[in-house]
């Protein structure tokens, strides 16, 4: 009996290896940041529609962007989806992105098209916080370093989320060594500053810590609509809307798929699907959920795109080194 | 030993082909990607094509006192889990060899049990007890001083956790050294008026000296070259170490790839450094005493020792087995994290269902890692017999430097061995994609574990007499049926027992998994790390706990068939 079993085993496994190996002979391999939800949502009602198979790797910003530099002589990605407008400028300064445009460009706004970019959806940045602990919520980023907020609040680390390093980069940018300063005091009076968006939210949510600095929106109006004690205030002196990129790389061998792929996410239908996400869409036809904040009523700090999109690795670099291990 | 300088020519080629096809694989599979982390370290464009800057990959470690930091950080690290291990390890080993403590298989039972599970798990149980609003201090109902979690998300909690999955290292390597001392010595001291401290302090321990130094450079060892504990608690505790630096330079953007390569050296430098002196000391302490004869000496303990000593190990228990584990459980049965610790109705079953439900991430990613541990573990029995054959039958030095590049890959830190392993196959010059790709896992699998399937070999190949082979060659027999009928089948519980083996340390392998895994694929450790970090932590603890379940199920399994005490190679 045991001389059979082996035989079998590895047989059955061969098999099942085998088996995996056809699902990797993709039409489409996509890179995407931002909600799994909606990435892979996205891709089923795309493979639904067109017939085509996507092989999907969901991550962070912070990862995808790693992979990629990783793969850099032996590429696999088509399309890319990134939570950070300027991460996706930084790619196109590399010189590996082909040129994109959609049919659907009319709907677009401006500003959120550019020769390699568009703009999928958006999320903005605000400070949320435990409704259950916090009445007052604090009026202003500055107001967070002081000693009210002493180890209640929590950051996500821009090295793995997208939208905040394009927030912390434009912060930066803006108040340059005030900024700086301002961040050397948040963490030394007790922030925890680590991990990507949902890892800084989750202690808020059990309330083991009152605040989020740097929260993306609509993970936060996500969770109030679970019903979760939890809310989400705009500062004041004004904040920071990401645009989430899409690309295609110069070395896709499937640009036609990856065409239809772009055209899609910005079709109605697509959009539809940022819409439910809670993020505000891409297309102006549409309207947000109403129980999110909309683009007009936000106020935002002045952004230099371009600026970010070539300074981004170096400060976010810095910002690593300095305040997050504060090495 | 056959003479095979009496055969003819082109048979002569076909034994050296042999001994030849050895060196490509190991040339191939091990020394390649090596050479690669040490290139990359010399020449940050290597892969590019270039070899301008070099040496800069190094100026940059040493230039940023961040890195240096990061090196002096590991060292003490290092250095404070052994002391640990030895203060817990040697009372624990003395407890067992040496006194008429009760219940000594159970006490056995409690420091096989940190084997069981990797620490990464461990460690990520024990951050879920003590953090803010963690169960500790849902169970003492809100009453937890600060101190104790700023104490634990620090270098202390850090060298706690190491120690509690290290100690059973030094505690069983105190009792093996104990058992083959006989007391000799110990029956002359106290004849010649010695009492018990100064017995104790000046022929037990110096006798134990090489023991300990031992253990402890395995101990420290292990402790600089692991990577699942630094990577969950050593950045909550701000405590950067070389292994999750090194991760973290080429998974995280920005990525270096250079510099992560020039830590990767200096660490295999300590590691290689620890590996001298531990064979050094070895030789010069040799006092030659294990003559097995003489009469075995055990002390009595009062009733108040006992006493101390239970609770001692009781303690221990509680640390390193309850703890852990009990937490693990329980935060897989969770329902809601704000609902009551002690409310029975917040604990359900249903997160098994949903994690392990047909077509979800979890099953798959179970699916996964089995197919890996059936596989890889194959391929390797099947290589490590080859190898461990023809190396055998050759003892000038390629076959010696054989021998020693085929152990490389087990002794030196896994994360190194895998950036090699990226760094080899995904370059430009490769053709066939193999990174990437289920495949590269697989591979990485084989090179990581063939040393210790080559080690089961190697002894495996001692035990056969020659004479078998001779009379069966002398009949007429094919060299390839003497190995079919004849070796494989004598070697075969020894490979049997290093695929077991190797079967439970694939399916929970971490390090290997995070770095080379394509997208869409995820293994049990991958699993329970993203899901750690995306705050799915009672589907993390799910899956930890089928993991380790399954992987206690194997060893109980592995120790029926195979007896003897647990086991000593693990991740």
């Amino acid at each position: 009996m045991k001389k059979r079993i082996f035989p079998i085993i590895f047989l059955v496994s061969l098999f099942y290896v085998f088996a995996i190996g056809s699902v990797l002979a993709a039409d489409l391999v996509v890179y995407s940041a931002g909600p799994k939800s909606l990435s892979t949502e996205v891709v089923a009602k795309f493979q639904e529609k067109t017939g085509l198979k996507v092989q999907l790797y969901p991550a962070s910003t912070g990862k995808v962007l790693a992979k990629l530099e990783a793969e850099k002589y032996n590429p696999v990605a088509d399309v890319v989806v990134l939570a950070s407008w300027a991460a996706g400028l930084g790619l196109k300064n590399q010189n590996v992105l082909a040129p994109i445009k959609t049919e659907h460009s009319q709907f677009l706004r401006d500003e959120w098209v550019d020769d390699y970019l568009i703009a999928t959806g958006a999320s903005a940045m605000g400070i949320a916080y435990n409704t259950k602990l916090v009445t007052d919520p604090p009026k202003d980023w500055w107001d967070m370093a002081s000693p009210e907020w002493q180890k209640q609040v929590n950051m996500p680390s821009p090295t793995k989320s997208g939208s905040c390093s394009d927030f912390v980069t434009a912060f930066i940018g803006l108040y340059g060594d005030k900024a700086w300063d301002f961040f050397a005091k948040l963490r030394d009076n007790g922030a925890n500053i680590a991990g990507p968006n949902n890892q800084a939210l989750t202690p808020v949510l059990t309330g083991a810590r009152k605040t989020v600095f740097a929260a993306v929106d609509y993970i936060i109006y996500k969770q109030l609509q679970k019903g979760e004690n939890i809310n989400i205030a705009y500062p004041a002196s004004g904040t920071v809307v990401n645009p989430r990129p899409i690309v295609v790389l110069k070395s896709s061998t499937h640009k036609e798929n990856a065409q239809k792929f772009v055209d899609y996410y910005l079709s109605k239908e697509g959009q539809a699907l940022v819409v439910n996400t809670i993020l505000i869409p891409a297309r102006t036809d549409l309207k947000v959920l109403p129980l999110r904040v909309g683009m007009d009523q936000i106020k935002t700090i002045p952004v230099d795109w371009d600026w970010l999109g070539k300074n981004q690795q170096e400060i976010i670099g810095r910002f690593y080194k300095k305040i997050e291990t504060g090495m | 030993m056959i003479n095979f300088k009496e055969r003819r020519w082109y048979q002569r080629i076909m034994n050296s082909a042999m001994l030849y096809i050895v060196l490509l694989i190991m040339l191939i599979m091990i020394l390649y990607p090596l050479a690669m982390v040490f290139l990359q370290s010399l020449f940050p464009d290597i892969l590019g094509g270039s070899l301008r800057g070099f040496l800069s990959p190094f100026m940059q470690v040493l230039k940023s006192e961040g890195l240096i930091q990061v090196v002096v950080n590991t060292i003490l690290w290092g250095i404070a889990v052994t002391f640990g291990c030895v203060i817990v390890g040697v009372p624990c080993g003395f407890i067992l060899a040496k006194t008429d403590m009760p219940g000594k298989g159970l006490i056995r039972i409690i420091y096989a049990i940190p084997y069981m599970s990797p620490p990464y798990v461990g460690a990520l149980a024990w951050i879920l007890f003590i953090q803010e609003k963690g169960f500790l201090e849902k169970m003492l109902a809100g009453h937890l001083p600060a101190v104790v979690q700023e104490l634990f998300f620090s270098f202390w909690g850090l060298t706690f956790i190491m120690v509690l999955f290290l100690y059973p290292f030094t505690a069983l390597g105190v009792e093996a050294g104990l058992r083959a001392l006989p007391s000799n010595f110990e029956n002359s001291a106290r004849v010649l008026g010695a009492d018990r401290k100064a017995l104790l302090r000046r022929i037990v321990v110096p006798l134990l000296m090489p023991v300990i130094l031992n253990t402890g450079l395995l101990v420290f060892l292990q402790t600089v070259s692991n990577f699942g504990v630094p990577a969950t608690l050593g950045s909550r505790a701000r405590y950067p170490i070389i292994t999750a630096e090194i991760y973290n330079l080429i998974s995280s953007w920005p990525i270096n790839f250079p510099v992560s390569t020039a830590l990767s050296c200096i660490l295999v430098v300590m590691a290689l450094t620890i590996m001298y002196f531990s064979e050094r000391v070895l030789k010069k302490r040799d006092y030659g005493v294990i003559s097995g004869r003489g009469i075995y000496q055990v002390y009595s303990l009062s009733r108040r020792q006992k006493l101390l000593a239970a609770g001692f190990i009781f303690i221990l228990f509680i640390c390193s087995v309850a703890i852990p584990f009990g937490t693990m459980i329980l935060a897989s049965l969770v329902k809601l994290w704000g609902g009551g610790f002690f409310n029975l109705s917040n604990y359900t079953l249903k997160n098994y269902y949903e994690v392990f439900g047909l077509h979800s991430p979890g099953l798959q990613a179970l699916g996964i890692s089995f197919s890996l541990g059936l596989i890889a573990p194959t391929i390797i029995l099947l290589g490590a017999a080859f190898i461990s054959y023809v190396l055998a039958h050759y003892k000038g030095g390629l076959a010696f430097a054989l021998n020693f590049i085929g152990f490389l890959p087990r002794s030196l830190p896994k994360v190194v061995v895998v950036v090699g392993l990226i760094l080899a196959w995904n370059a430009p010059w490769i053709g066939i994609r193999i990174y990437n790709t289920y495949f590269m896992l697989l591979l990485a699998y084989v090179v990581l574990y063939l040393p210790d399937a080559l080690r089961y070999g190697d002894s495996g190949m001692r035990n056969i007499t020659k004479n078998l082979e001779n009379s069966a060659l002398v009949m007429g027999a094919s060299k390839w049926r003497v190995f079919t009928k004849i070796i494989f089948p004598l070697l075969r519980p020894y490979l049997i027992a290093s695929w077991i083996l190797s079967f439970i340390i694939s399916v929970r392998e971490l390090v290997a998994s995070i770095l080379l895994l394509p997208p869409g694929l995820e293994t049990t450790a991958t699993y329970i790390f993203s899901q750690f970090e995306q705050g799915g932590i009672s589907e993390a603890m799910c899956m930890a706990t089928v993991t380790i379940t399954l992987t206690v199920v194997a060893l109980l399994l592995f120790n029926l068939k195979y007896g003897g005490g647990p086991v000593q190679s693990r991740t």
